[in-house]
């Protein structure tokens, strides 16, 4: 090892370590505050990432997966109960063969580590939940799936919602056929039993033990929901549309998000207290 | 009220630039329900020109209509073809066409109305079209399906699996609430700290009809005006701008829809 490499580590390691020091300071007097109980992500821009650094767009979610783990990392730290991502929508099927394969062979490699890495998940408490139409995945995926939720499911400080493949319209529709079946055989035919919190509650959100959605957060610009969550959002949730994309999304980006959601809770209590 | 002043004056002028630009339908969402009971001022605002028409008929507003009871003889699910339409969707429908006696039959526009204004149609959605709304075609799904199956042979309606299509729910919902391609929120009494570009809250709009659509919010210095016959101060409620109407349409023209793809 040459003399400068020798100077550059000896110089560099600290650094790194007072970076993650700070980092982890930050978000402890972040954590102080009032935090929310559930945040979504809609985890757009992986292939304009890709593209961006001269790949292959297919190669972004590669990308976009080890950037979840990071935010995740994030999201625990700062003791928030409940993360939603929108991993794969019921439309995402319109994409080519190709793209759609390789997602979703990823989706199971990953999901496949979970299973094998437990312990991680335990440390943390972390529940993992899988909300959508699995029956449309491929049969492997459905194996994997079942596999990391049973792995987790004795968890129950932290829920991680992943919505794959999931439609905004298609919960929705669930949850009024299965409110209008209750009604049924509770013998409530003039369907006094419906209402807006039973519907709530038979959302897949909801089923997974779910709180309120505090924050929805869609990054690369987009200014749409696309089908996502658009029951739990349409009402006190505060929606960021972020123009980073999703694999460069991290603690700088999450920030000013918080202190907004601190904002607002503390504008609320000012204005109770008058 | 003042916000109601405001509302309507927004209203108004956002109606006016639909009709100048051939937008065929007006969504406007009042969370509150605050212009909700004044359907007649909001009728005279935005279409003027009815007021002096010939043949002095009333304004037509709309509720969902209700067709006349399906036939139930063999049905044990409800067919979307005749889906009974939900009591209360909670929207109200303006158009500037007159109607005839018989409800849901529209003629041709009076003379003195110009095809152009005369193609716009206005729907006012407040909080209560949202969530409230779904539970109530809940509600009207679930009388429409008992209605059925326990005429046909008396025996109670669990016994037949019951089946909801997204398509058979989407049809009942916006009948009488189309979503809109496009949504702009414009801030009446301003932002605070807005070069802090505070979230967005959609303060109860229907989650059905928001599905897929684009949204702006104006930004404060889009150059909005206020009211002239109110003094100045930081809680002035702002009239939107023309500036920042275009200003909306031209993100709208430039997002990328894939779809999914």
């Amino acid at each position: 090892m040459n003399l400068f490499a020798l100077v550059f580590a000896f110089i560099y390691s600290p650094i790194t370590r007072i970076k993650t020091w700070l980092i982890h300071l930050l978000l402890d007097i972040l954590a102080t505050g009032p935090m929310p109980k559930h945040v979504a992500f809609v985890m757009d821009g992986n292939r304009r990432y890709a593209r961006s650094l001269g790949k292959q767009g297919k190669e972004g979610h590669s990308h976009g997966f080890k950037n979840l783990l990071r935010v995740l990392e994030l999201c625990l730290r700062l003791r928030i109960d409940c993360v939603t991502v929108y991993a794969f929508a019921i439309e995402n099927f319109n994409r080519p063969k190709e793209e759609v394969d390789t997602i979703m062979d990823l989706a199971e490699e990953r999901l496949v580590e979970i299973a094998q890495r437990g312990e991680l998940l335990d440390k943390h408490g972390v529940r993992l939940n899988v909300l959508g139409r699995r029956e449309l995945l491929p049969q492997s995926v459905q194996a994997a799936v079942e596999k990391a939720e049973k792995m987790t499911r004795h968890n129950n400080a932290v829920i991680l919602n992943i919505c794959a493949p999931y439609a905004s319209q298609d919960e929705i529709t669930t949850a009024v056929e299965s409110v209008i079946h209750e009604a049924i055989d509770a013998g409530d035919l003039d369907g006094s039993t419906i209402t807006e919190d039973s519907i709530d509650s038979h959302l897949s959100t909801s089923l997974a033990g779910s709180p309120p959605l505090d924050i929805f957060v869609r990054t690369s610009g987009v200014r749409r929901l696309s089908g996502f969550l658009t029951w739990q959002c349409c009402e006190h949730t505060q929606i960021h549309m972020v123009n980073t994309y999703w694999p460069e999304f991290g603690l700088f980006d999450l920030v000013p998000i918080l202190l907004e959601y601190q904002r607002k809770v503390w504008a609320e209590e000012r204005s109770k207290s008058i | 009220m003042p916000a109601e002043t405001e509302f309507l004056q927004c209203l108004q002028r956002v109606a006016a630039w639909c009709r100048l630009l051939g937008i065929q339908t007006l969504t406007v969402f009042d969370s509150r329900g605050v212009i909700y009971g004044c359907s007649d001022d909001v009728y005279r605002l935005v279409f003027p020109e009815n007021e002096t028409s010939e043949d002095g008929s009333e304004p037509e507003v709309e509720c969902p209509l209700t067709p006349p009871p399906s036939d139930s003889s063999g049905s044990r699910t409800p067919s979307p073809e005749h889906a009974t339409f939900p009591a209360d969707l909670n929207a109200l429908h303006l158009s500037g066409l007159r109607k005839r006696r018989n409800v849901g039959v529209r003629r041709q526009p009076s003379k003195g109305v110009s095809s152009a204004s005369s193609k716009l149609t206005l729907y006012i959605a407040s909080s209560a079209s949202g969530k409230p709304a779904i539970a109530s075609a809940s509600r009207s799904l679930l009388q429409r399906c008992v209605g059925g199956a326990s005429m046909l042979d008396g025996s109670m309606p669990s016994k037949f699996p019951y089946k909801l299509k997204i398509s058979e729910l989407g049809k009942v919902l916006e009948s009488g609430l189309p979503p809109p391609d496009f949504i702009i929120i414009h801030d009446i009494h301003g932002m605070k700290m807005p070069y802090l570009h505070p979230p967005i809250e959609f303060h109860g709009f229907p989650p059905w009809q928001i599905n897929i659509a684009e949204f702006h919010r104006t930004d404060p210095d889009d150059g909005h005006e206020r009211d002239p016959t109110r003094s100045e101060s930081p809680g002035t409620p702002q009239l939107i701008s023309e500036t920042a109407f275009r200003r909306a349409l031209d993100e709208y023209s430039r997002a990328e829809f894939r779809l999914g793809r």
